[in-house]
């Protein structure tokens, strides 16, 4: 079996090289051939991808350890779905997961653009196939994950403790796909750049792509934020750790990228800087593994160091080399009649936005390259953590937030006094009032009144364009108030599906505020019977109980949580594990959730006659609501992604009329912005 | 001060299982808070003995401002170049006041060109 997985990957990188090869000359010698004899190449290419991650599937489930990676990342007693997820828990797992996740999405560009965009689509497939060839160069040459033992263990060493865990099952595939899926409209743009149609088509042809990258980004950093909070048992999620960082950049740039976008599409300038915000997206995801596999930045999630730092950075300077190049070459042709009239109107918030964005984007890099740069420059280690990028980034932050309630209700071009006041009184109204009951109610940080009072603007802005909309349609439609709103929402998908994810954003974050300022803590050691107080919660330590696995031990301590009136509300179960194979301890936290705040409970330790238990309790408030921002900024994204009958219709009348120019086709499958 | 077991957390909130430094740590911390130690003092042993690497933020001097700095310094001169940018294009565009202009966005005009062209992309938009 390992031997199939090594032909499959060694024939993945000949084909890789072919369609490259057959895309590229069929493009420039307009042989329309090539061109399906390389799509074809990619399809194989994937095909062989999946026969590759299909036989270390079986491998790892089959617990067949003459495979290296097997007998590195799995047990006998591994629990089935995590022998499944042990796929992306090592480093040759992740790169061949990374290859698969590239060859299914070059495989759907290429089926979409089969008819689609045939002066550019080659280039994009083509560069899309380069970046294949080198993640397949390093599964074929530099990490291999079919790689034998000489002797065969009887036994694994297990899966790391901290990876097993049902948020890391889903964790790292939605970042990947996220990353990865950013690599389509990089090729576009790419491709662009190469074939000199710098028109907004690769932006409008992949404009889903980008949607679909966002929302798995922001998945992605929502699970992992998710993890921590639930593994680490340090009552926090996000401690601006390198990992956490590389996953959070890409994010920013491509929230940056779909707000630009919108003023190319809308009025035909920024083109080289949309162009850059895609490159440098891309650049970002590889500058992610380039961390995360080097060791240059030591971090918790990196739990595969190795020496592929310099295969990754010298790819990262090959690529950012090459399309800064491109970009040169064409900047004359890039330079666009712009037009911009006042700093009140839409196309200046934008450019905000995206001065904000890439802002962060840059503080965030700066810290964490800064103990690197202090390191060669003063030979002195040094650490920036959280409290600077709290720091630097919280004023920021307030900025982006009071952002998201100008730029939908400004109009284009400019406004007028007139049109402001009509648009901004109301939530203007709404956040002055919250803030003043932010004080009543005995708020003093001014951080916190000045970011709740922003978080209601904004939300109070979305809630005048929904009302603003409703009226509309009952007016003229004679609709009932419900079915004009299911109808305002699906008839106009992508502005309203982008409210949804603002206020998600605002949602998100008021919790990372909540939680950030009013967290507070109790230790205790207690014997059974014990019982302390956090907040209006009494705490009752009721005793321990024991069980043992061949795979895990744990000792559960049982606690009673009494509510203010002396009723019980619930039984929390904080555990300590005990790994059997990796010899490694770990600990199960108990969370207790609510919209107001979160009762975490952590067993931290046990003393050895076995009968006080210590006890960390954090109280966070608001917590929730960062999670319950992230759903929303999923489902907003849905909404945004739903497929739109009428532009279904219009692809279709298009394609029967069989249009000879792909603009016109490219036009209609992703209308312009809102 | 950052915890020195990989994790990357701060002492005060590493709660690693397998953290042997975070613990004895704060035990120490204790013991000399309540010998009536300053937090500067306390700060300065523990610099001394680990080096700069123990603290969790760089400090506020020499070589280290520049961390500090450099996202605002970036972010002054990226907006200065936006602004201009911005204000080459505005010297492209017809001023507001010229009569060429259009009228204010939300009082269309059917002789504007400008909306015009708007208002069919949009409706193409909508077929």
């Amino acid at each position: 079996m390992p031997e199939l997985g090594n032909l499959a990957l060694a024939i993945a990188l000949i084909l890789a090289v072919y369609s490259i090869g057959a895309n590229i000359y069929g493009a420039r010698r307009n042989a329309p051939d090539f061109i399906v004899s390389a799509r074809h190449a990619i399809w194989s290419m994937c095909a062989m991808i999946t026969i590759a991650v299909v036989v270390l599937w079986v491998a790892l489930l089959r617990s067949d350890f003459s495979l290296e990676y097997v007998a590195s990342y799995s047990s006998t007693t591994l629990p089935t779905a995590y022998k499944f997820t042990a796929l992306w828990a090592g480093q040759q797992g992740s790169l061949l997961l990374w290859a698969w996740l590239l060859a299914i999405f070059t495989s759907v560009a290429a089926f979409q653009n089969r008819r689609r965009n045939p002066d550019t689509a080659p280039y994009a497939l083509a560069v899309l196939a380069g970046v294949a060839i080198f993640f397949l160069w390093m599964l074929n040459f530099v990490t291999r994950p079919f790689d034998l033992l000489a002797v065969i263990p009887a036994e694994g060493t297990d899966l790391n403790p901290l990876l097993q865990n049902y948020w890391m099952a889903i964790h790292p595939p939605s970042l990947y796909t996220g990353y990865v899926s950013a690599s389509v409209p990089f090729a576009f743009g790419a491709a662009a750049l190469i074939t000199g149609k710098l028109d907004d088509g690769w932006i409008r042809s992949t404009r889903r792509w980008a949607i679909f990258s966002w929302f798995f980004l922001t998945l992605g950093n929502i699970f992992g934020a998710r993890w921590a909070y639930e593994v680490l048992g340090w009552g926090g999620y996000w401690a601006w750790d390198p990992v956490e960082n590389a996953a959070f950049m890409p994010w920013l740039v491509m929230t940056a990228y779909l707000h630009s976008v919108m003023i190319q599409e809308r009025k035909d300038m920024l083109k080289v800087w949309n162009l850059s915000l895609i490159g440098l997206a891309f650049g970002l995801t590889l500058f992610g593994t380039f961390i995360t596999r080097s060791g240059v930045i030591s971090s918790v999630h990196s739990f595969t160091q190795s020496g592929l730092g310099p295969y990754f950075l010298s790819f990262l300077i090959a690529v950012t080399l090459a399309y800064t190049g491109l970009l040169i070459f064409r900047s004359k042709q890039l330079r666009s009649p712009a037009e911009f009239e006042s700093y009140l109107s839409r196309e200046a918030a934008f450019l905000f936005n995206n001065l904000i964005l890439v802002g962060i984007t840059f503080a965030v890099f700066w810290g964490t390259i800064f103990p690197v740069l202090s390191e060669a420059v003063r030979g002195v280690k040094i650490t920036v953590g959280p409290p600077f990028f709290n720091r630097v980034n919280a004023p920021l932050a307030l900025g982006l937030v009071f952002l998201t309630g100008i730029g939908p209700l400004i109009a284009w071009r400019r406004t007028t006094p007139d049109n402001l006041v009509r648009s901004f009184a109301a939530p203007v109204a709404i956040g002055v009032a919250t803030g003043i009951l932010g004080a009543v109610a005995g708020l003093r940080q001014w951080y916190v009144l000045t970011a709740f009072s922003l978080g209601a603007f904004v939300i109070g802005t979305v809630l005048v364009e929904f009302r603003r909309g409703m009226n509309a349609r009952r007016h003229m439609m004679n609709e009932p108030r419900a079915k004009a709103l299911v109808n305002l929402v699906a008839k106009n998908n992508r502005r309203y599906g982008g409210y949804v994810i603002h206020v998600g954003v605002i949602v998100a974050f008021i919790g990372i505020v909540g939680s950030s300022f009013f967290r507070t803590e109790v230790k205790k050691s207690v014997h059974a019977g014990d019982s302390f107080t956090i907040g209006s919660y009494t705490l009752r330590f009721l005793g321990f109980s024991e069980v043992d696995t061949p795979h895990l031990a744990s000792a559960t301590a049982r606690i009673e949580v009494l509510g203010r009136d002396g009723r019980e509300i619930t039984v929390m179960t904080p555990a300590k594990l005990f790994y059997v194979r990796a010899q490694q301890p770990a600990t199960l936290v108990a969370i207790r959730s609510t919209p107001v705040s979160d009762l975490y409970v952590v067993l931290a330790g046990i003393d050895d006659s076995g009968k006080t238990a210590t006890l960390e309790v954090f109280l966070t408030p608001l917590v929730f609501w960062l999670w319950a921002g992230g759903v929303l900024m999923a489902l907003g994204t849905v909404i945004v992604m739903w497929p739109n009958v009428r532009e279904r219709a219009a692809i279709a009348t298009v394609l029967s009329r069989s249009s000879s120019d792909p603009n016109e086709l490219a036009d209609l499958v992703g209308p312009g912005g809102h | 001060m950052t915890c020195q077991c990989g994790c990357g957390l701060t002492v005060a909130n590493c709660n690693m299982p397998t953290c042997g430094f975070s613990v004895p740590l704060r035990a120490e911390i204790d013991a000399m808070i309540r010998k009536g130690k300053s937090r500067a003092q306390i700060i300065a042993f523990y610099r001394h003995k680990y080096g700069e690497k123990i603290l969790s933020a760089p400090t506020a001097e020499g070589f280290n401002l520049l961390a500090w700095t450099m996202p605002f310094i970036a972010l002054v001169l990226g907006g200065g170049l936006m602004v201009l940018v911005v204000g080459r294009w505005r010297s492209n565009s017809p001023s507001p006041s010229a009569p060429s202009g259009s009228k204010p966005a939300g009082e269309p005009s059917p002789f504007d060109p400008e909306l015009r062209r708007r208002l069919e992309n949009e409706l193409k938009e909508r077929r």
